[in-house]
Order: structure tokens, then sequence, then C-alpha cells
């Protein structure tokens, strides 16, 4: 799935969320959230493009998010 | 023989909490104190005589027949607006009485054309009853006198109805309909005495005039003066059938008056939950398209979206759909297929749609068109309040003091609702319109917005916080309401953030374009007037934050204590017919019906249980996400139910070149639609009048379709789908549309109490309905949140990347008008076109002279992702810098200029927002050549598929 696609959205939902004082907790929403509502292969997709170059691009919550995210196989 | 009428108790009931008792032809009669003699007598079995009185109406007065007889009071009252009184002793019938009567009726005979065995109401003529009643044996005055039936021309400018002012007797109820019930006041009486006429608008044809051909009045009409053309032509039906109107949110009841199986007129129904007999031009009128000349009736199958169609019997065409599905899923993967469920169709038929994705595709990948327009409110509401709906019945504004309506123009997308606010506003309730453009609401007779709150497109955060801002800094929080029903650490965190200066009215000055003290003013008002209430629409879920604003909005109504009683509330204004009931049932691609993710293993194991398969515990892709998928080539198959995504989905280019990676497309429709030119299989849909089943509207209230007429394809949509699971090697077994929900109501928490003999019963339900509620619930969240304790969210202003720039220097908006609905497809196939027949470009007067652009004018209209053309209209509705545009019509891409910008949470798309450029143009875009060349050829490839073979 188009990298640049899943970035954007990926930084989206991090600028929304992102706005918790609580940064602990914002990144454990972001998270659950891509977990929750994200197709497996756009979770894939946005770890490839964690690998990639497209990746630079991954605002620093949705960096710490993926930590805490099961990559799908 | 004619329909036997609802009962007309002459005058409209009264809410009191005392009662009054008297005697009315020597009868006991006990009534609630205000109530008419002439409903009192009614309600006792006694009918009185009237012609100008009916109890939709407030009494009048005028017609002098309904005379009665009071013990201890000189003359002849008339019951209608006489008020009983304790004690009163009443004589409905006396000798002097029946002789006023007839004398009375002479009278408007004597002015009446005797053509009743030609009339088109013969025997469903008030005005004849009453004479029948009255007993008139013999008009006096002859017919030779002056008179009105010689010499008056009749009005056929509405496509729908005819005026023949010779039958008319000036009873005024058409004119107090249009008033009282739709509130356009179209309508008057012009002239005196006898030259007293009804007259659309200034003595107007009734298509020039304000008219917007709700029907109200030819509803209202006793005789043959305002008659649908329909009546007319095919004579009175001879059978009705109660069901529900399958266009807007707002769910209207109807009568459907048939004869044999075809439909003659639909009727408002009186008893109606959502919409108590009143309708809109298109419910009321536009259901021709059911009989289309362009319906397609038979299957079809091609093997490449380039090659003619080839009409098969069902058996093949479902026999090919499951095959290119099995062989799609042995190639790519089980997770290479998907559908969309229709929020058009019935609550059964989309639950039988998800639930085969769910068993025979084996995943998730089942989305539906709330998609594109209320998904944000499905999750915004869900996060604050507990539960995916609005918290109101409709009724529930005649008990509001402000109403504030955001990004919603009910007179036009929801027009019932429409009235009914307009009612309330007329009886005093203040109104806060925040809209970028000048909706009919803001000022239309009789209604003022006190406040119009004219913010640019996709600053709705932005506005919502500066309105809590001064709730919260002002005082205006109720303290007690929110520290008992809310999350206390939540509403800290919120009264914390709202107050910053960032969120103040000054600072939303210079995003929003509305001055601080206009926003300051109308958060006073919503806050403090008694009884707040907020109604939206897509004008707050279609952004790239629409998710954000729904959360922004029921943060305002916990904040000042509006939820949880009549009067209040946060409220959806639902685009479609069912859009609340496909995402009851489970349409999204995260949630199984009630709501309920599919990482949730009990829920799981429930329904894994009922339909003996595994359910994939992730979640599937949304319908942007399937475009996506199909262009990196993992998403080859699609079944779709009657949903146009390459009209109605934004950036069609994208979305068209999603649909050629396709392998299988498989579209259940009425009508080759945009969609169907890029199908593989077509199967035929069936309209809302030919199936049984439910749908769900925008106040959760669920009302019965009933067949009116057998499918014309033989198959109602539901035996379709089951006969493609069948044919997946699924077999579902449902002999009725009632077990289907009675398999919802067993597995749905929220619909445990539903079924078909409860909705006989009560006419309709408004869900939840269970064992905590047998009855429905019309008030959700009264005493406590279906969440326990409301949750505030906070709601950060993040501007849209769709900036304006030199080269993109306007925003585009889209919505949608009272006489089209959404794609068109439905409308554009009936005489509503009469109103509408383009979508045109609306732009402001100082645009338009920045760019040499006059009224009619042809522009071209460019946007980062394309470009269309369309004529202009110079308006000052719209605000310098904005534009705005429907998209009823295919050719006019609307949806070529719309953006994949989307809401954070949900990707509902960002249709409200495009930057754009508008110039003078010669000629059609290159896309609408393109399109124009392709529907030519679609077209054609339709031609072998429906000429008889030999």
């Amino acid at each position: 799935m188009n990298h640049d696609y899943i970035v954007r959205m990926a930084n989206q939902i991090g600028d929304a969320l992102g706005i918790n004082p609580d940064r602990e907790q914002a990144v454990r929403d972001l998270a659950d959230h891509l977990t929750r509502f994200w197709e497996p292969r756009m979770r894939k997709a946005l770890f490839e493009a964690l690998d990639g170059s497209a990746g630079r691009q991954l605002s620093p919550l949705v960096l710490a998010a993926t930590a805490r995210m099961k990559r799908p196989a | 023989m004619s329909l036997p009428r609802d009962p007309d108790y002459g005058t409209p009931a009264r809410d009191s909490e005392h009662s009054v008792s008297l005697l009315i032809d020597g009868q006991p009669v006990c009534v609630p104190a205000g109530t008419s003699i002439m409903r009192a007598a009614g309600q006792s079995g006694c009918s009185i005589p009237k012609l100008c009185a009916t109890d939709s109406l407030e009494p009048f007065g005028s017609c002098r027949l309904c005379l009665v007889e009071v013990e201890g009071r000189k003359g002849y009252p008339a019951s209608c607006t006489t008020p009983v009184e304790a004690g009163m002793v009443v004589r409905t019938q006396t000798p002097k009485l029946a002789e006023l009567r007839r004398n009375v009726m002479e009278l408007y005979i004597s002015d009446h054309p005797l053509d009743c065995l030609t009339c088109p109401t013969n025997g469903n003529c008030e005005l004849q009853d009453m004479a029948g009643v009255v007993g008139l044996r013999e008009v006096r005055y002859g017919f030779k006198g002056e008179n009105h039936f010689e010499c008056s021309q009749k009005d056929e400018s509405n496509p729908y109805f005819s005026y023949d002012p010779a039958k008319c007797i000036v009873c005024n109820r058409c004119v107090r309909a249009c008033e009282e019930t739709q509130g356009t006041f179209a309508l008057t009486i012009s002239g005196r005495g006898f030259a007293s006429r009804v007259s659309p608008g200034q003595d107007q044809p009734f298509m020039d005039s304000e008219c917007v051909s709700c029907g109200a009045c030819v509803n209202a009409c006793p005789t043959a003066t305002l008659t649908e053309k329909s009546v007319i032509q095919l004579g009175q039906a001879e059978r009705s059938v109660t069901t529900t109107c399958a266009y807007c949110g707002v769910g209207c009841s109807f009568k459907a008056e048939v004869k044999g199986n075809q439909v003659v007129r639909m009727v408002p129904a009186k008893d109606g939950g959502a919409n108590a007999g009143h309708a809109c031009v298109k419910g009321r009128f536009a259901w021709g398209y059911a009989t289309h000349a362009d319906r397609i009736t038979t299957p079809m199958i091609r093997p490449s979206v380039d090659a003619p169609w080839q009409k098969v019997s069902w058996e093949e065409a479902l026999a090919y759909a499951a095959g290119e599905f099995r062989r799609i899923q042995a190639k790519y993967g089980r997770s290479a297929v998907g559908g969309i469920t229709s929020s058009r169709c019935t609550n059964e038929e989309t639950y039988l749609v998800q639930k085969l994705i769910r068993t025979a595709f084996g995943n998730n990948n089942v989305d539906t068109c709330a998609r594109v327009c209320h998904s944000p409110t499905g999750y915004g509401l869900k996060q604050t309040l507990g539960e995916s709906a609005g918290t109101q019945d409709f009724a529930s504004v005649l008990k509001a003091d402000v109403v504030m309506v955001i990004g919603a123009n009910p007179t036009d997308g929801h027009p019932v609702f429409g009235s009914l606010l307009k009612r309330r506003i007329r009886e005093g309730a203040r109104l806060i319109v925040v809209d970028p453009r000048a909706i009919d609401l803001v000022r239309s007779p009789h209604v003022a917005a006190a406040h119009h709150l004219k913010l640019l497109p996709g600053t709705n955060v932005a506005m919502v916080n500066a309105l809590a801002h001064v709730i919260v800094t002002e005082g205006l929080v109720d303290e007690p309401y929110v520290a008992e029903r809310c999350e206390g650490p939540a509403f800290e965190a919120w009264r914390e953030f709202v107050a910053r200066p960032d969120n103040s009215p000054e600072a939303a000055e210079a995003i929003t374009g509305v001055p601080a003290a206009e926003i300051r003013a109308a958060a006073r008002l919503y806050a403090t007037a008694g009884n707040g209430a907020i109604y939206y629409g897509l004008g707050v879920t279609e952004h790239s934050q629409g998710s954000t604003t729904v959360m922004g909005i029921a943060n305002l109504a916990m904040a000042t204590g509006n939820v949880g009683r009549p009067g209040v509330g946060v409220n959806p204004l639902r685009g479609q017919n069912n859009v609340q009931g496909s995402c009851d049932m489970g349409s999204f691609p995260h949630e199984l019906p009630g709501y309920r993710h599919v990482s949730d293993a009990t829920t799981r194991a429930l329904f894994e249980d009922a339909w003996k398969v595994r359910i994939d515990p992730e979640p599937g892709l949304r319908i942007p996400n399937m475009f996506e998928a199909a262009l990196d080539g993992s998403f080859k198959g699609i079944y779709i139910q009657g949903e146009d995504i390459v009209q109605s989905d934004p950036n069609t280019q994208h979305v068209e070149a999603a649909m050629a990676q396709m392998e299988c497309v498989v579209v259940q429709d009425l009508f080759l639609n945009e969609t169907a030119k890029w199908a593989h299989v077509f199967l035929p849909g069936s309209s809302f009048l030919e199936k049984d089943g439910t749908f769900t509207n925008a106040e959760r209230r669920i009302s019965r379709v009933r067949k009116v007429m057998p499918p014309l394809a033989g198959k109602a949509d539901w035996e379709t789908t089951l006969a493609l699971a069948e044919a997946l090697g699924y077999p579902m077994h449902y002999a009725h549309p009632s077990e289907i929900m009675d398999e919802i109501a067993r597995l749905t928490p929220s619909f445990h109490g539903v079924s078909y003999d409860l909705l006989e019963k009560k006419g309709s339900i408004q869900w939840p309905c269970n064992e905590a509620a047998p009855e429905g619930t019309p008030t959700m969240h009264v005493g406590a949140f279906i969440r326990g304790k409301g949750r505030f969210m906070l709601t950060p202003y993040v501007p849209t990347t769709e900036k304006v720039t030199r080269r993109f220097p306007l925003i585009l908006t889209t919505g949608r008008i009272l006489s089209q609905y959404n794609v068109g497809a439905q409308t554009r196939r009936t005489a509503n076109v009469a109103w509408h027949d383009e979508d045109r470009l609306e732009i402001h007067p100082v645009d338009a002279e920045d760019r040499g652009i006059r009224e009619g004018d042809w522009v071209g209209i460019a946007s980062r992702a394309g470009e269309t053309v369309l004529r202009a209209t110079v308006t000052e509705r719209v605000q310098p810098g904005v534009v705005y545009t429907t998209f009823h019509f295919p050719e006019s891409g609307a949806n070529v200029i719309t953006t994949d910008n989307s809401d954070w949470a949900t990707n509902c798309p960002e249709y409200k927002v495009t930057a754009v450029q508008v110039t003078l143009c010669a000629q059609p875009s290159e896309w609408q050549q393109r399109f124009a060349r392709r529907r030519e050829e679609q077209q054609a490839f339709l031609k072998p598929a429906t000429t008889p073979a030999g």
C-alpha cells in the first residue's frame, strides 16, 4: 500500500491524539487506534514505511506508537 | 370505492394536566382543557359536520358548518373554535342546526361544479360527504348567476399536482397547511369577498412561486381543487400499504395507495412517528423512478469492463460471481475481496451482506456509505456519550428553547424535520446557525437566526472550542450536572484546555472569520436560554477533523447539562434513509452488529456460535483503504449493494483507477450507475416498494418497510444476497425478513426486544429496545450516560492540509438541495428535474466580478485533484472566497475536484474543503469529455443485453 498515504494518515492521527498532556497515554491511544481501526496490510505498510525512506516523515509520536505495536505477518 | 380515511377530529389534540367534563348530546365526555367542542365530540363518537377544520391545523372557523348549540348561550357557536368548559351542555344535532347547515351547504354548492361523476376525487371528497351528511336536496339559487366554476383556469404548472380553482371553496386549509405544517408561506388568499381565491406567491403559477411542492396543501384540500395528477390520470387506489420512505434520514411513514401493482400516490401517514402526516417533494411525489424504463431487471455478466453485457439467468450470474470471488481468493488470498452494504437498503439486507462478508468471504472487509457521511458521528459520540447515535426523537425540538444548527441545511436535506424546527422557531425558540453559507434557516418567512456564525469551511473545531471557551471562562458550565454525570479528571483537563487563550473567540476570529463578539453572544445564548439542542450534519463530519468536531459538540452539550431530557441533546441529521441502521447492523469493518469491536472475543464467540464459522479478529478495510489496496494489487473483488461509489466518493479519477484494477466487481442496483460501468456482474436490485424489511432513521426509529408490488426482477435484495451466499457455499436459511430481524434481536443487546410483531403493534420503535426499555427509548442518556459517566475529550484545532494558495485561491464546499437526492439516481429519473436539472457553481459577486463571470457563464473549476466545468450562479448566499456546488448529476464531476483528504479517525472524506480556482471556460473539461465518451460506450454495451435474441 502506498507509503506516503499511510504515513500521512498515521501522522494525522498522531496530531489529533498528541494533544494529551500525558505523552505515555497519547502513545498508548495512538497504538490502540492503529490496531483497532487499521486493517493488517495497512499496519504492515506502516512498518514497511518505517523501514524505508517514507518513515523519515513519521512524527515522533507515531514512531513511539509503532514501538508498542505488533508487526503484522 | 375509495379507501377509508383516517379519523379526523377537526382540531389538534391539546396537552393539559387538567381535564374538563361536559355533556355532548347527553353523553358525558372528559377531555384535556383547551380541547375544542368539535374534537371532544369526535372523541366521544359524535361527528360534527365540518369543511374548514382538520385536526392537523389550528381551528379557523370560516365554513360555519360545525355550528352547535350550547345550553345557556345565545347563538350558534362554531364548535371548532369554541373550547370546552366544565359543565357545558352541548347539542350537535337539532332541527335548527340541521336547517342552518343545509343553508350553508346550499351556498357552497351553488358555486361548485356538479361534475361529481367525472371528478377525480369522486367518493373521496369532503364537500360531497358533507352535502350528504346535512341532507342537501336542492339548490334554490340555481347555477346561472355569477360563479367561479365557468371561467376559472386550471394551474397545471406543478408536475405533480393540479390546481383547479373552479372547485375551491376557499376554506383556507391549503394556505394554513403551507404556513403551519410546512412553514413556507407560499400561499395566500388574494382578493376579498366573492373575489377571494387561493393564490401562490404574487398571483403566480405554483411553479413560479416559493412553493416547495411538499404536498401539504394537496393533503389538506377537502375537494378536488388540489389533486395529484397521478390520481387524475389513474383513478383512485384500491388498497393501501403503510411503508417508510427511502430518501433522507427523517424516515417518513407513508401510505402507498395502490391499484393492482401500480402506485397511485404516496400519502404521508398521520400517525407516522417521524413525520406525523407531513412529507416533502421527494417522498411524497418522486417515487416514479421505481418503474422507470432505465431499470435493469435481468442479471448480466461480462468478462471485462470493455466488453458488452450478456443477459443471463439468476443462477448463471450468481454462479459466475461466486466462482470469480473464489478464484480471486485462491489466487490473491482470503482478504483480496470485500463488500459494501447500502444505507438505502433495509436493516435486514445490510445485516445479510455483512454476514456474507464475515462468513462466506471469511474477512471483515465490509464497509458502508456511512463511511463518507456520518462515520465521525459513530466515532465521536461513542467516545464521549457511549453510543453511536443521536440522543433525541424529532419531536424533542418542540421543547427546545435554543437550537444550534451546525453544518446542516434541514429545509433542503431533511425537509420534514426542517418544518418542525421552523415551527418551533415561530413559537419563540432562538436559533443559532453555524454555516459558511446563508442557508434558508438564516432568514425565511417568520424565521430568523439570532446569530449566523458564517465561518470559513474547515474551521469548525476552532469555532466549537471558542464557544466552549466562553462557557468555561464566563461561568456558564452546569457544574452540578457535570459533577454528577461526567468523568471529573477528563472534564478538568478539558476545562483547562478550552480556557487557553488560543481557544478564545478573539483567537478564533482570525481563523474562522467570525467576529469574536458574535461568537461570545452565541455561546451565552446556547448556555443560558434553557433547553439547548444541537443539530448537525455533513458540514460537521465531512472534514479532516470531522470526529473532533463531533466530540467538541458533545463536550458543549455535556458542559451545559444539555443531554438526557426532551428538548436538548446532540442530534446528527443522517443523510440517507438507513444510515443509522446500516451502522447498527455491523457494516463497519471493525464492528459486529451493535457496535461491538471484532477484537472482542466474547462478542465474536456469540456470532461464531450463531453463524458456525470463525470470525476474523482483525479489522477489515474501509472504503478508501479498499481503493488503495486495489491500486497496490492486493484487493481484487467487491460485492456492492446499492451504492454508487464512483459518483459519490471523492477524487473520481483516483476511484476510477482503483476500479480498473479489480477483477470482479459485482454491482447490485436498480440502474446502470457510474459504478456499474466498472462492473463485471450486474444483479438487479429492488426498490423500497418491492420488499419487506425495516429502516432505522436519524432518531433511532425502526420502521417497517412493506412490500407494495412484486420485485421487478423477481428477487428482493435480501433474497439476492441469500442466493449469492448459497452460491459461495454458505447457505443462510430465512423465509422472511422477520426471521432475519429475530436473529439480529437475539444477537444485539440494543435490539433484544425488537420484533415484527412489536413493530406491528407500535408502528415504530426507537432503540435501545430491550428488557430495560421494552417500549423503546425516545430520549437517550436519561439519568446516566450509556457509558456510565460522560467523557470530555480534548479537541485541538489542526488546520486541514488543503490550503488555499495563489494557484487555488477559493474554497469549494459541496452539498445537496431539496429536490434532488445525493447522486440523483432516483430523483433524476422523476419530474423533480423541473426544479433542478443541472448542478451549478455558486460564486459570490465579488469573486465573480474579479474573474469576469456573469450569471449562467460556463466556468472551469480546478483543484489539485482534477478539473470540471459547470455553469455559474452569482449569489451572496456564499461568502467571498467560498464557492459551492451540488453533486446530483454524474456529468457535473463535482467529485473530480474533491480530494482524498479525510477525517483522521474514520477516513470520512473532506468533501467540504477543496482549494480551487475558477475561470471562465468554453468547453467541458478533459474528464467530462472522457466521461461522455465512456457513457456512450457503456450504454452501447447494454444494448445487446437488452435486445431480445433472434
